[in-house]
């Protein structure tokens, strides 16, 4: 596994070195299944000599799950918590980092418009083009519906979630309103630099996958990004706590991991 | 790969329905805090977690929710958060992920027991308690092949068999055993 991150960074200069190794290895089982290969090895050298398979590749090498309005009291203490102080600016810039598919750029963008949100960018990035690629086109399986209305009810939605979406078939498309104000990015949290000045950054369930010391990393650049009084937001399961970063931050919600830069 | 610091034995343990009665047996048995432990209990994803809670009284060992990159303690049991695997990585840490159910579960324990084998290979022991599903089967298996030490509760014995029961259709563990043999081997552990 060692020799294809080596290979991989070399080649295309992506950088999985301090990505959770656990998870690197589950993901690399599924494309070998994928892509009928045997070995890791087999892996690595069609890596190296076929310049189409590492977008494909790069596809399974990160964790793309992920739901509209999930963990909704989250999404509910941003509304609550975070909003009223949103609406004191005359224009927003709004930072999702590892947007995946899209289903987060989704739900913070009905729940903005809801607020009344007018003049707002929202910066959507992540490591992977096709992730982008799908986000941007806003088509999602009919099935994610009947959780994602649950949800988006819970989180403090104020009408219902079909007034935003067209169905047909087996998939909804969702209105091209709500990624007007998208612009869509690919960056690596693992080697990239800074988005300036932003008011907002929400990152969830993306540090999950990073060690400690990438997980720092992305902490100071999310530091080096907010304007002063901006807020950050991660995954229930993470934590701003133990980064050197901390003492710069007030908890607003310790529960829901909303902070805010002092 | 490294480690940065000498890292506690893994015992890494799964349970499903009937778990709880079951970890009240065999938990307190914990003494050797040589070992860190890692413990997967199939519960409602949107719960709460109380499993620390409930065992801590009784317990030697101390118990917590896992954390994301969180450094293996001995002497500490690391419960999986509900609705997250939890693994174990090979520089002695932990990590949560928020991929697809396996086997129906997140947390799976398959998930749990393979990332420990490769983690520990000889140094992990994992044991596999009560359920009604197939959770653990296939994780047990990779824990045998790569020298780790492999418990299943006696199916005879557990509350509900079909979880042990499907990892001995697919292996064959070092050892089947009730869970007051199984509290006798921790008492015993070296």
């Amino acid at each position: 596994m060692e020799l294809l991150i080596g290979a991989i960074l070399a080649r295309f200069q992506f950088d999985f070195r301090q990505y959770s190794r656990s998870s690197l290895r589950r993901r690399l089982d599924q494309a070998l299944t994928k892509f009928g290969m045997p070995t890791v090895s087999a892996l690595q050298a069609k890596v190296l000599h076929d310049a189409d398979f590492f977008p494909k590749l790069l596809a399974y090498l990160t964790v793309n799950t992920t739901e509209m309005f999930r963990d909704p009291d989250s999404w509910s203490s941003l509304v609550k918590n975070v909003f009223p102080y949103l609406a004191t600016y005359p224009s927003l810039k709004i930072w999702i980092a590892g947007c995946s598919t899209g289903e987060e750029i989704i739900t913070l963008s009905i729940l903005m418009k809801e607020a009344g949100f007018r003049k707002y960018v929202i910066y959507a990035t992540d490591i992977n083009p096709m992730n982008l690629e799908h986000a941007s086109r806003a088509i999602y399986p009919a099935s994610v519906i009947p959780e994602a209305q649950k949800n988006y009810l819970l989180a403090g939605g104020k009408g219902t979630l079909s007034q935003y979406f067209e169905g047909a078939y087996d998939s909804v498309k969702f209105s091209p309103e709500l990624l007007k104000n998208v612009v869509f990015s690919d960056h690596s949290l693992a080697t990239d630099s800074v988005f300036s000045e932003m008011h907002l950054i929400s990152c969830r369930n993306v540090l999950i996958y990073f060690d400690r010391t990438l997980q720092d990393r992305v902490f100071g650049l999310f530091d080096d990004s907010l304007v002063r009084g901006g807020f950050l937001t991660l995954g229930s399961k993470e934590t701003l706590n133990f980064s050197k970063t901390f003492k710069n931050y007030d908890v607003i919600d310790n529960f829901n991991k909303v902070y805010q830069k002092k | 790969m490294t480690t940065p610091h000498r890292a506690p034995k893994l015992i890494v343990i799964g349970a499903s329905a009937g778990g709880i009665s079951a970890l009240h047996q065999i938990l307190p048995s914990l003494q050797n805090t040589d070992y860190a432990v890692a413990l997967v209990i199939h519960l409602p994803p949107e719960g709460p977690n109380l499993i620390p809670s409930l065992f801590k009284d009784e317990c030697q060992f101390s118990l917590k929710e896992a954390e994301s990159g969180e450094e293996l303690q001995g002497g500490v049991i690391y419960v999986a958060p509900p609705g997250y695997h939890l693994s174990a990585d090979p520089n002695g840490t932990l990590s949560l992920s928020n991929e697809e159910e396996i086997n129906y579960s997140r947390p799976s324990i398959d998930v749990l027991f393979e990332s420990a084998s490769f983690a520990y290979k000889k140094s992990c022991m994992a044991i596999l308690l009560t359920g009604a599903n197939h959770d653990g089967a296939q994780g047990l298996k990779s824990v045998a092949r790569l020298g780790g030490t492999t418990i299943v509760q006696n199916p005879r014995t557990a509350e509900f068999p079909m979880m042990p029961e499907s990892a001995l259709a697919v292996m064959k563990p070092d050892h089947i055993l009730s869970l007051e043999e199984i509290s006798r081997m921790l008492r015993e552990l070296r």
